[in-house]
């Protein structure tokens, strides 16, 4: 085996260690770790904790958007019902794909990321634990605030996918929409925040030899579906921000009257719209993936194919989104390829599949509860993706689109492809974090219900689309005919209620969590590390890792784990922390020293979500005061972050030495502010494709922009920008007292750049004019958001330097501003030229 | 109540409209269609057949399902082969159901879908307007008609599942659709897209004729309508109705709403979701919102039960 | 950096082609643009391949790169083909 990192392997060899480790270790490790009392359960920051906080709330809105849909299945279940009014069942429909999209599917498979892969992957935490408390806190108080619209009769109506014109200020004159735009956008940027922890915790801090191909394959698609997340959800921020703006400011980027193309918001829309479906189905893939094996009692046939399955999935759902437009005219060639691509997503997800199938196979299959769930998945799944390529094939959809039919397509592929996943887990993993299993025998009800009722509920709407009911209407004329199948719908909905009741009444009766230690542990014969003895630190050393299921392999592991024979029996430094590995081979690199519990993050969450929610009620200035004072909670928690300790390297076990701070590219910080800057790069292009899309679409409104020449001396400027970052670096690593000074200097540079190039094209082109001013004016608004934050990091840092905290010779907080701001400068640069090049 | 006021739905599921074509621009979309649903019940019957084998097989059996083999057969192999037999026939369809410009001599219409109703222009050769009418179209058997497709407001979506798939509404675009009729009848449609408010009840009709009766109903539209029913001609005047509507041949020349130039005509009113009759038109005049919830049409409850009937006498007589 | 390269190659490549795709029918549609795109981009597979048949397996981890890398770029082969006929048939 080759080293990745200098590392030499067979020191691994001197694990488990022999003899007795001291008392002491342990229970200063409880000290360190320990539980929170009282208030401090809104202050926590451990994966335990926040990871429940995270899937309970997930859960709560799963349960919230399910009573919306059996309201809804009432109204349907007769012609002429008038259970729900017009308006309010137009507020309902929308809020249940919203919430079941935005509010539950996707921060419950990162809430089970952040809960499991710690374990996993047997690190003592996440890398950014305050992140997660963020990330999650927004969340929660934003989700519930915006679902509390729906009680004052103030819901989004405009569906989950929100098409202007309808959703402009024109058709939509009241602030339902400005909630779901201004609450969405604020929910995704919670999902990126979890994103960027995931990648960041699966690539960096693996269990010592836990190289790519030993990693669970939960972990894989975990970081494919955090991966996705931060190339997708750019897409829709950009596309939510625009139609904000055009709301607030006039700005007509989706007019047609006035050269903008609502088109342009369902080519931004859908451009994270499939990839979502795939960012929702790939986690719980990877819990199949995860279940199956176990409970088939044998190893995953085809891991090799799965990851790549998994990778395919990622690439491939970024080529499909059009195929939601194929009836709004597409040019033929392109409606052809996205056809195409949309077929061939299929096969990535066959792979899984027979995978699946394969490992029933081989092993010996028990038909618990998680296994039973497991394997309706299998055949609920593949009934929604067959329904899946036929709607991919043009002439098929222009009949179906919009119609029942989709409706049944999209729940059997989201009911089959994450929801009985989702229940396989919970009843799989509860033994993990609670003291007690739930039912079998109740289970088997639960799952009786569920796939039976579920099949009743959807099965019927493929024949209403056929009869031609389409999507989205709150009742429907007698002489239709389709009041036999909509009352069989509606019968198997409560079907599928009554199991979830009774999933529920489990959970109330078994479910006591343990986040200490003392759960049910490994009543399934697991072979994967989350199954170890844990407590709030997670395993009380961290083993090494040398196949894929390593508690199969070797069955004294869980004892010299728990004895502390691997690697940190203790704490190094005395502080928390964990290990960093390297993300191929996942050697040890460095320690970490990890923060603790903090209020900051609380309460910049609840700060954020203030000034969000106080500008969709369009009270300013509390709205204004409530995001400054959120940037500074944000700067207080960071300021105890970036912390050297007094021992250079220390002793993670078995006398194996590692650094306790590392800078650049190695360090994990470096890497989050990476992903950091594909997530703002990502924005940034779209704003730029919205450019030349309105050019390409709408070129009768097009102004001649101003000339590229004029454009170079500010272009100029922002090279200016970049190469001054780039010698702060340089200049603080040979040990200039002064060395923060350029890059202060570039970052204000910045944003005086932005602000004459604004002005030359303020003059020639005020932003409500028409789609092109508005789209550029967009970009010159985005760069000054970017220069905002690069002067406001700037500042941090000189702030840091006047306080002597900037006195290393390489330091984690400039390395980290310098990189910011040459992004900054990169992007300007980028913008200046593409505004003037784009119809020149 | 409102089911006695007699909200009938102009399109009818059975025999199930995707299935049952009325002309070349759906029949070969139902042939796939059955192609697909067969299909897909055969290939999800052996899926399950291989679960039902791996968990309950013979070992034999199981362990030739075992392996890395069977997932390139079952997840790679068989859907290539499937599906690249099914991309190269959707393609093919694709390309000749798409519509292109007019072809000549052939009979164009201009469809605008608004908040919540289509209103319809026959246009000659040259692209002008000869006749107006709303929410209802009439065709010959037997030839291709070419839709013109655009929106007046928000996106809205035309869909006569017997005669073709359907075709966004967008503004600032025009979508073309080509739809044929091989029988005589009448093709009840609706919005698919959602517009809002009362999307639910946004229906249309198109009403295919033999050659005889197309040119009847041709002639019919021609001549201005006789104003035989003058007293709700009169308060059509007085009531404020022509801000709204326009009357061929009268000085109403309102645009908001559908033209009722021909509107004794039509198979329906409130756009495909009642019949047309003395009684229907007098409670849809009289109070439009409690049958079409959200519509854009005030109520005219102050109005005398006779003046309702002489209002209703006067849409009937307009042919 | 090149583990990733050669484990996301094949799927590097089938982005690329379809990007382009997308461009060409976007801007320019042209059968002979597809074909010639597709010809650059399929013979890119067969070179990487060929680097991916070359690399070392003498470690646990380096074969199962092999391996993946191996059945990605045969994938992506097929993938981009497939992905072509529909833009060939409608040019």
């Amino acid at each position: 085996m080759r080293s990745e990192t200098g590392f030499d392997p067979a020191l691994y060899d001197r694990f488990p260690t022999k003899g007795e480790r001291p008392r002491h270790e342990e229970a200063q490790l409880k000290r360190i770790w320990c539980a929170p009392k009282g208030w401090e359960y809104l202050t926590v920051v451990n994966n335990n904790y926040v990871g429940i906080y995270y899937l309970a709330t997930a859960f709560l809105f799963f349960l919230l958007a399910g009573l919306l849909a059996l309201v809804m299945r009432v109204q349907l279940a007769a012609p002429l019902m008038e259970v729900l009014p017009q308006a309010t069942y137009n507020q309902v429909f929308t809020m249940h794909g919203t919430v079941m999209m935005f509010l539950f599917a996707v921060p419950m498979v990162e809430a089970a990321g952040v809960l499991l892969l710690p374990q996993m992957l047997a690190a003592r935490d996440l890398p950014f634990p305050r992140l997660s408390a963020y990330a999650f806190w927004a969340y929660a108080v934003g989700g519930l605030a915006f679902f509390a619209s729906l009680f004052v009769g103030l819901a989004p109506d405009g569906g989950w996918f929100m098409y202007p014109p309808l959703t402009s200020k024109s058709y939509s004159p009241g602030i339902n929409t400005d909630f779901w735009l201004l609450g969405i956008g604020f929910i995704e940027i919670s999902a990126i925040a979890g994103a960027i922890e995931i990648i960041v915790g699966v690539l960096r801090t693996r269990a010592p030899g836990m190289s790519l191909d030993k990693m669970p394959i939960f972990a894989w698609a975990m970081l494919v579906f955090a991966v996705m997340i931060v190339i997708a959800f750019p897409s829709v921020i950009l596309a939510t921000l625009l139609l904000e703006i055009e709301r607030a400011f006039n700005w007509p980027f989706f007019d047609a009257t006035r050269g903008g193309d609502p088109l342009l918001w369902q080519h931004l829309f859908w451009f994270f719209g499939h990839p979502e479906v795939y960012i929702i189905f790939l986690p719980a893939a990877g819990m199949m993936s995860m279940i199956v094996p176990t409970i088939a009692r044998t190893e995953l046939v085809g891991y090799r194919l799965i990851v790549l399955a998994m990778v395919a999935t990622g690439f491939i759902s970024f080529g499909v989104w059009a195929h939601h437009m194929f009836a709004t005219g597409l040019p033929p060639m392109t409606a052809g390829f996205f056809s195409a691509a949309s077929m061939a997503v299929s096969v990535p997800a066959g792979i899984q599949v027979f995978s699946w199938i394969a490992t029933f196979a081989i092993g010996k299959p028990r038909f618990n509860t998680p296994g039973l769930f497991a394997m309706g998945s299998v055949v609920i799944f593949v009934t929604g993706g067959l329904t899946g390529v036929m709607v991919a094939l043009v002439p098929f959809d222009w009949q179906v689109h919009d119609t029942y039919f989709i409706v049944a397509h999209l729940h059997y592929v989201l009911i089959g492809g994450m929801v009985f996943p989702l229940f396989a887990a919970m009843y799989y993993w509860t033994p993990m974090v609670s003291r007690t299993a739930l039912s079998e025998r109740l289970g088997k009800w639960v799952f009786g219900l569920m796939f039976v009722g579920m099949n009743v509920a959807f099965m019927p709407m493929h024949l209403a689309g056929l009869m031609g009911m389409p999507r989205r209407i709150y009742t429907y004329l007698p002489g239709t005919g389709w009041d036999l199948p909509n009352l069989i719908s509606t019968i198997g909905a409560f079907m599928l209620a009554l199991g979830i009741a009774l999933f529920l009444i489990d959970m109330g009766r078994r479910f006591r969590l343990a986040p200490g230690g003392g759960n049910a542990g490994n009543t399934y014969g697991a072979g994967t590390l989350e199954w170890l003895p844990t407590e709030l630190y997670s395993t009380r050393s961290i083993p090494v890792v040398k196949s894929r299921e390593p508690l199969w392999d070797d069955p004294g592991l869980s004892d010299d784990v728990e004895e502390g024979r691997y690697f940190l029996p203790n704490s190094a430094t005395g502080r928390r922390e964990t290990i960093v590995t390297s993300p191929l081979l996942a050697e040890p690199q460095y320690l970490q020293i990890m923060p603790g519990p903090s209020p900051w993050p609380f309460a910049a969450a609840i700060l954020t979500a203030g000034f969000f929610l106080a500008l969709t009620v369009q009270a300013y200035t509390f709205a204004w005061v409530s995001g400054a004072l959120a940037t500074i909670a944000v700067l207080r928690w960071l300021w105890d972050t970036d912390q050297p300790v007094d021992q250079g390297d220390v002793d993670i076990g078995a006398g194996i030495r590692v650094p306790t701070y590392v800078t650049g590219p190695a360090s994990h910080g470096w890497w989050a502010m990476v992903i950091l800057m594909i997530v703002m790069g990502m924005i940034f292009a779209m704003a730029l494709f919205s450019l030349a899309f309105l050019w390409g679409n709408q070129p009768g409104f097009w102004t001649k922009p101003l000339p590229l020449t004029e454009g170079l001396a500010i272009a100029a400027g922002y090279v200016g920008v970049v190469f001054a970052a780039w010698a702060t670096r340089r200049l603080h690593r040979r040990g200039n007292s002064w060395a923060t000074i350029p890059v202060i200097l570039a970052a204000v540079a910045a944003l005086l750049l932005t602000w004459l190039d604004a002005r030359a094209w303020l003059a020639l082109l005020p932003p409500d004019t028409s789609g092109q001013s508005a789209a550029v004016n967009a970009i010159l608004c985005l760069q000054a958001m970017v220069g905002a934050i690069a002067v406001l990091m700037a500042g941090y840092l000189g702030w840091r330097a006047v306080k002597n905290l900037v006195s290393q010779t390489r330091n984690n907080t400039l390395d980290l501003t310098c990189l910011f701001v040459g992004y900054a400068g990169a992007q300007g640069l980028v913008g200046t030229l593409f505004a003037r090049a784009i119809g020149a | 109540m409102r089911v006695e006021a007699g909200l009938t739905s102009v399109l009818s599921g059975w025999p199930p409209p995707v299935l049952d074509a009325g002309g070349p621009f759906a029949q070969p979309v139902v042939l796939l269609t059955w192609a697909l649903l067969i299909g897909g019940t055969i290939v999800l019957i052996v899926v399950l057949a291989a679960l039902a084998v791996a968990l309950w097989g013979k070992p034999s059996l199981r362990r030739r399902l075992g392996g890395d083999r069977a997932i390139w057969i079952g997840g790679v192999a068989f859907p290539g082969v499937v599906l690249t037999a099914l991309l190269i026939w959707g393609l093919r369809l694709t390309g000749d159901l798409q519509a292109t410009g007019p072809r000549a001599d052939e009979m164009r219409v201009r469809i605008t879908g608004e908040m919540w109703w289509w209103r319809v222009a026959y246009l000659d050769a040259a692209g002008r307007t000869v006749i107006r009418d709303a929410n209802e179209l009439h065709i010959p058997v037997g030839k291709s008609v070419l839709l013109e497709l655009a929106s007046a407001d928000v996106i809205h979506s035309f869909w006569v599942p017997n005669l073709a798939g359907k075709m966004d509404m967008i503004p600032g675009r025009t979508n073309l659709l080509r739809i044929q009729a091989d029988r005589p009848g009448t093709y009840g449609g609706q919005c698919a897209e959602y517009c809002g408010g009362p999307h639910a009840l946004m229906g249309f009709a198109v009403v295919a004729h033999t050659p005889e009766t197309f040119a009847r109903w041709q002639a019919g539209r021609r001549a201005p309508p006789p104003p035989e029913a003058q007293r709700g001609a009169e308060l059509f005047r007085t009531s404020g109705c022509a801000a709204c509507h326009t009357i061929a041949g009268t000085e109403a020349n309102g645009l908001a709403g559908p033209d009722l130039s021909h509107v004794g005509s039509r198979r329906t009113l409130g756009a495909g979701i009642l019949p047309n009759n003395r009684g229907t038109l007098m409670g849809w005049i009289a109070d439009s919102q409690t049958l079409k919830p959200g519509n854009r049409m005030p109520g005219y409850k102050q109005l005398a039960p006779e003046d309702l009937a002489a209002l209703a006498a006067y849409m009937e007589s307009l042919k | 950096m090149r583990t990733w390269l050669i484990l996301l190659g094949g799927m590097l490549v089938w982005a690329l082609h379809f990007f382009g795709l997308y461009a060409i029918a976007e801007i320019a549609p042209h059968r002979a643009a597809v074909a010639a795109l597709t010809l650059v981009c399929l013979g890119a597979d067969v070179w990487f391949l060929r680097i991916i048949s070359r690399l070392r397996r003498d470690d646990p981890f380096a074969a199962w790169r092999r391996s993946v890398a191996g059945a990605g770029a045969g994938l992506s082969l097929l993938a981009v083909a497939w992905q072509a006929l529909p833009a060939l048939m409608a040019g």
